[in-house]
């Protein structure tokens, strides 16, 4: 692989996307979900200087889970999907130029508009929070914001594996919206019947709940923002017991880190060596 | 210079191309005719290393499979209905140029050459036709690679844009690049090719120069002439006389098919005949026909 | 009656030992002690007036009770004690009054103690502006910060207690705690067999629980924070068994893990429990209640954003408690009806039916999906077939639409945060640049 085709392949496909006006309207939407966040959560609300991890924060948090999946996994769904349906793909492939390159250089270019997005929402949203006033430490904001990329950079790669099996961007659109959905809803509304139908214990809960990267997401979140597991009951509770604050942390990030790995290692390979032909 | 070595490649159970083998000399023009479905644009594809397929195919000596990148930086491809990023023209050609590792004096000279440079601002979406097809040559001359290979490339154009692209085309084949491409046009087979390789269902299965074609495949051209009425008959006999076989009336006139080489020879008869033309027109023997040809006769 | 004398203990003389005064004195004598420290263990078994001057140090070297004392109506005023033992066994601890009725504990400084102030059978006593921090042990093997055994008819005032165990009161009624700070410990208070107790301006925060009452009656709360109690399994603000005639008013129950837990309460029939104008706030359950808990009457308070509001162990309603009276309920901030004739009282009732928080309440282990879309998505469904909802936990007829802090709850001021500002501008600074530096390219 050659470092200088991935840099012009990431450069390209950041700079179309930054000249998107969908980029602009992610952006605002990012600024506005970010700033009620911090003004709910962290910094905002308070009571006698007290504030707490209320249901605005929670519903708020509700809304960057429901938005940052759904704009990655289609963006990562069109990439490769659009460039086959337009034939860019084929002719781009005829220059000196390798499969790998261009999937790596892919990757990385909407990784990095997606995470500009989202360091510009909340950055701008920080820095209105910041000029009203606020008090108490930074650090749960950016591991907010730290996790709002990692969910970023696993959608954004379950969308490459659906693109690379994608012949049209239309179909790829569609398979990736019905995962977000599965993802958000469908996936654990399954597992909220299995366990009442089959009285599932903690540990089992506690397993399939962190199978979904979105749960990761929220459970990551909560602890971000209200430093007990408690809230999340028994499981949370069972959670902490196991495997310590720090510990719950560090699987956390790992399964986020693990849903961003396969996908996107399974696609490259699907991609450069499955899947060889370009017509 | 351009290698292909019993190469196969099947979709499903559908042959697409079936044991060709062929031999491009550096410098040569080689023309690929054929109908729609015969399989030039999918050899083409396998030369490019787009597609997977059995066989060997070799660049100047370099594998296409064992060595993509280098055998594809010797080739410049013009496909025949260019695909871009909706990006400004200027930045296209700096694209693939930083692809092909070409500076930016190589991409203003290019520009001038294709004649785009009062274009170069303008996003790929807003070109004519024709222009795109000259940026599309453009980029493959990028690193002035030895071989071009274009897939019909004039298909998409009108008269005008057509003839400039030729032209193009040709100077650059005159410098010594070797050409391959496919065309369903007779005239630009005959103003660029040095070869003509006929494909049918995936299978060479004609090899011959230019100027062999029409006379090696009995191709003929029909002469229609307007003469008094009162001389049609005269006429006819006349010509059946002389050995013509498809002879006729049409309305104002009469009809006569000739052999390629022979346009002048019904005039020569029949004003030596005193019988007086006034007019003609001559039906080209087109793609089709020749496509019809062959086939009807079992190549 | 021969006249008081006092007698001066300094690391100079007369007396060089604190011990050595008292032996000589005799009851109703005052014994002045000038600064210095004494390393002794000081037992005062007649009535005495002891009084520190700047704070001497009675240092106990680890060992045993520092202070013990075992005369009535004992004044023992401005002294640092420091250096109890560990053992929780023999409960060694900062000052220790044994049948020392009416005494007065006043402006003492207490560190390094394994309990800080314990009072068996010393009714009548006050303890005043103490200030108690605890060993720095885990919570387990720690003492008590204050413990009431047996001593009723108490005050006790402007006291901070810190990494302690327990505030204890057993056995001890009719007393008064007022304006303490209770924090890092265990149980804020805990609390038997007590009646017709007082707790009002009072801060409970950060400990396990804030406070837990049992088997007790006539219990008066007023303006007390609990705040950020959030211990494991537990982190009650407050929590109430077996407890009757308990009012509660104008408290603020703040980010607990449960704001208020209810536990059989009121326990007696004829007993009814009033929770008015309290602020009930950030809590991830507003109010726990065991099930079936009836003649609790709950109104004019305002639950502001708990993740929970009320939650029914194990599933079910509370309909037998008094949600709203005269005309008159509670603030709910997740209510979303309207007020049309502006009376402040919504013209819908407010209707706690989540058809998700009655599946949680029921299946606990579902709780890990908090927050999710999936439950916003259960939400709208039973909003579309109602025929799913669940029974209503909570009924108020007459909901609020306006919430009401306490004046001296008001937030304090927020500045400009330059730490904030400037990570936040670097935040949008890098992707702007770089955007500079691709567009100039592409």
């Amino acid at each position: 692989m050659d470092t200088k085709n991935i840099l012009l392949i990431m450069k390209k496909e950041a700079g179309e996307s930054l000249k998107n006006r969908w980029f602009v309207l992610y952006t605002i939407c990012f600024s506005a979900l970010a700033l009620l966040v911090l003004l709910f959560s962290t910094m905002g609300g308070d009571i006698a200087g007290y504030s707490g991890f209320g249901r605005t924060a929670a519903s708020l948090i509700n809304l960057v889970l429901l938005f940052i999946p759904l704009i990655a996994i289609i963006t990562g769904g069109v990439s490769i999907s659009n460039e086959r349906e337009n034939g860019t793909l084929p002719y781009l492939l005829s220059h000196p130029i390798s499969k790998n390159e261009i999937f790596v250089g892919k990757f990385l270019g909407l990784l990095i508009t997606i995470w500009f997005s989202i360091l510009l929402g909340f950055g701008l949203a920080g820095v209105g929070v910041a000029i009203i006033g606020q008090q108490g430490d930074i650090s749960g904001y950016l591991l907010t914001v730290l996790l709002s990329a990692l969910l970023a950079a696993c959608f954004l790669s379950i969308g490459f594996l659906v693109s690379v099996y994608s012949g049209k961007a239309s179909k790829a659109i569609g398979i990736s919206v019905f995962l977000w959905l599965f993802f958000i809803i469908l996936g654990d509304l399954g597992i909220m019947g299995t366990t009442v139908a089959m009285d599932l214990g903690i540990k089992q809960v506690f397993a399939l709940a962190l199978l979904n990267p979105t749960e990761v997401f929220k459970v990551a979140s909560v602890l971000v923002l209200s430093p007990r597991f408690e809230i999340l009951g028994p499981v949370g509770v069972y959670a902490i017991r196991t495997f310590g604050q720090q510990g719950v942390f560090y699987l956390l990030f790992s399964i986020l880190i693990f849903w961003t790995l396969i996908p996107l290692g399974y696609g490259y390979l699907v991609f450069t060596r499955l899947r060889r032909e370009e017509k | 210079m351009i290698k292909v070595a019993d190469v196969t490649k099947k979709f499903g159970k559908v042959l697409a191309v079936d044991s060709v083998t062929l031999d491009v000399q550096q410098g040569e023009s080689i023309a690929l005719l054929g109908a729609n479905g015969a399989g030039k644009s999918t050899l083409i594809k396998c030369i490019l290393g787009l597609l997977d397929y059995r066989g060997e195919i070799e660049i100047q000596g370099h594998n296409i499979k064992e060595n993509p990148k280098f055998s594809k930086s010797l080739i410049g491809y013009v496909p025949q209905d260019p695909l871009f990023y909706d990006m400004k023209t200027v930045s296209i050609l700096e694209f693939f140029g930083s692809i092909r590792g070409v500076d930016d004096k190589r991409i203003n000279n290019l520009l001038n050459l294709v004649g785009l440079e009062d274009h170069k601002n303008k996003l790929s979406s807003e070109l004519s036709g024709g222009m795109r097809q000259r940026l599309s040559f453009a980029i493959g001359l990028l690193s002035d690679p030895p071989v071009l290979i274009l897939d019909e490339p004039t298909s998409n154009l009108d008269a005008n844009a057509r003839g400039d692209f030729l032209n193009l085309v040709k100077e650059h084949k005159d410098q010594g690049k070797t050409v391959l491409f496919s065309s369903h046009r007779l005239d630009e087979v005959y103003f660029i090719a040095d070869r003509v390789l006929f494909m049918k269902s995936g299978r060479v299965i004609l090899d011959e120069k230019p100027e062999n074609l029409a006379s090696s495949l009995g191709i003929k051209v029909k002469i229609n002439l307007r003469i008094p009425e009162s001389s049609i008959g005269d006429a006819i006999s006349i010509l059946n006389k002389e050995g013509f076989v498809s002879v006729g009336s049409n309305g104002s006139g009469l009809y006569v098919e000739v052999e390629e080489g022979n346009r002048a020879l019904p005039f020569e008869k029949l004003i030596k005949n005193n019988i007086p033309i006034e007019d003609f027109s001559l039906q080209e023997s087109s793609m089709e026909t020749v496509i019809n040809h062959i086939e009807a006769n079992g190549y | 009656m021969s006249a008081e004398m006092v007698h001066t203990v300094s690391p100079d003389g007369p007396f060089t030992s604190i011990s050595l005064a008292i032996e000589s004195a005799k009851n109703g004598d005052i014994i002045e002690v000038n600064s210095g420290t004494y390393n002794e263990h000081v037992i005062v078994d007649k009535t005495l007036n002891l009084v520190g001057i700047n704070q001497p140090k009675i240092d106990g070297g680890g060992k045993g009770t520092v202070v013990l004392i075992k005369a009535p109506d004992v004044t023992f005023k401005g002294f640092h004690v420091s250096g109890s033992g560990e053992s929780l066994s023999v409960e060694d601890t900062g000052i220790v009054l044994d049948s020392a009725q009416g005494s007065i504990i006043e402006d003492n400084s207490l560190d390094d103690v394994l309990f800080g102030i314990y009072l068996k059978k010393s009714s009548g006593t006050i303890i005043r502006n103490n200030n108690i921090v605890g060993k720095d042990l885990p919570i387990a093997v720690r003492g008590d910060g204050i413990r009431l055994w047996y001593s009723s008819d108490t005050k006790i005032l402007n006291n901070t207690i810190t990494r302690a165990r327990d505030l204890v009161m057993w056995w001890s009624g009719d007393t008064l705690v007022k304006g303490n700070k209770i924090e890092k410990g265990r149980y804020g208070l805990h609390y038997m067999y007590s009646n017709n107790n007082v707790f009002e301006d009072n801060l409970f925060s950060e400990n396990y629980v804030g406070g837990f009452l049992m088997y007790s009656n006539n219990i008066k709360f007023q303006n007390n924070i609990f705040a950020r109690n959030q211990g494991p399994a537990t982190g009650y603000g407050i929590g109430f068994k077996d407890l009757d005639d308990i009012v509660a008013k104008e408290n603020l129950f703040v980010d607990n893990r449960i704001g208020l837990y209810m536990d059989n309460s009121p326990h007696s029939v004829d007993s009814w429990n009033t929770l008015e104008d309290n602020v009930i706030a950030f809590n991830d359950i507003g109010i726990s209640f065991m099930p079936s808990i009836e003649r609790n009457i709950i109104v004019s308070n305002s639950f502001v954003d708990n993740a929970e509001q009320v939650e029914v162990r194990g599933g079910g309603t509370l309909a037998g408690n008094n949600w709203f009276t005269n005309g008159r309920g509670n603030y709910w901030s997740d209510y979303v009806g309207y007020d049309e004739n502006n009376d402040g009282i919504g013209e819908i009732p407010y209707k706690s039916e989540s058809l998700f928080e009655s599946l949680i309440d029921s299946y606990p282990n579902l709780r890990v999906f908090v927050f999710s879309p999936v439950a916003q998505a259960i939400e709208l469904a039973s909003d579309a077939f109602p025929v799913i909802k669940p029974e209503p936990k909570v009924t108020d007829n007459y909901p609020l639409m306006n919430y009401k802090i306490p004046q001296r709850y008001e937030a304090e001021e927020k500045g400009f945060s330059y730490k904030l500002f400037v990570v936040s501008l670097l935040m949008v600074l890098i992707p702007s640049i770089s955007y500079v530096f691709i567009k100039r390219k592409i």
